[in-house]
């Protein structure tokens, strides 16, 4: 599964863009889709050097293809506070967390392309930064992601 | 009208889907007939036949990064609009392409 209930986090309280990583990884870790908690955080610091991944809207998409990945996994996180992702952007209240594994192909692209094309209905942006229930969420998160939902 | 399109962004990853989406999306809703080629980190998907170009009223190319194969569209009424005007202001592209093709 991609995603399961307890990959998903609401009223989240992160201090920064590196702590949000680091908990989003250590929550990946926990319940079994990394080989290497370390690795793996490296891995995201590592791709958000390349490109930011704000989104703009207070959405970001933090994400690694790696071999300290073991399996392909989704995050959804939902702030208390929205923290500031990079210098010239707005600050980011909800987080996508993506890790494939080396061997995942394009998944990982596949995957950020199918929520990134949801992104652009009010209606499930409004859903994704609303829903307080975690089983709504995950009906949700599941339905955006379908096709790619291994 | 029939409308192809092409998006495409600098990381390839969120904004040249975004972009598609949200043309696609605005074309459809207002009647018209409307394919989208997305040139991202994926590779190119859904790709525009010479025949669709051909058939074409409009052509809508993002202007973030060089598109792939433009050649393809000479001698088309070529929109260029960067892909952040696609996701923020696809209903006026397509509002603007209206008047401009039926005058």
């Amino acid at each position: 599964m991609l995603i399961n209930r307890n990959l998903i986090m609401l009223d989240a309280e992160f201090d920064s863009k590196d702590d949000a990583i680091e908990k989003i990884a250590k929550l990946f870790e926990s319940e079994g889709y990394l080989n290497d908690l370390a690795g793996y955080i490296q891995a995201v610091k590592q791709r958000e050097l390349e490109i930011s991944t704000n989104l703009g809207d207070g959405i970001g998409m933090p994400h690694a293809r790696s071999n300290t990945v073991k399996k392909a996994g989704l995050v959804f996180v939902r702030l208390k506070n929205p923290i500031q992702w990079d210098g010239d952007n707005s600050p980011i209240s909800v987080i996508f967390g993506i890790a494939v594994p080396e061997s995942g192909g394009n998944l990982h692209l596949k995957l950020l392309a199918q929520l990134a094309r949801n992104l652009i209905y009010d209606e499930f942006k409004e859903k994704i930064f609303k829903i307080e229930n975690k089983d709504a969420l995950l009906e949700l998160i599941k339905e955006a992601t379908k096709g790619v939902n291994e | 009208m029939k409308i192809v399109a092409v998006t495409a962004c600098a990381a390839g990853v969120a904004h040249t889907f975004m972009a598609a989406e949200a043309i696609e999306n605005a074309a459809k809703v207002k009647g018209h007939e409307i394919k989208v080629e997305t040139q991202g980190a994926i590779g190119i998907d859904n790709r525009i036949t010479e025949d669709e170009v051909k058939n074409a009223d409009a052509v809508i190319l993002t202007t973030d990064i060089t598109i792939r194969e433009r050649e393809r569209f000479k001698g088309k009424k070529i929109f260029n609009v960067s892909s952040t005007a696609c996701i923020k202001s696809a209903d006026k592209i397509i509002l603007t392409i209206e008047e401009k093709i039926n005058g």
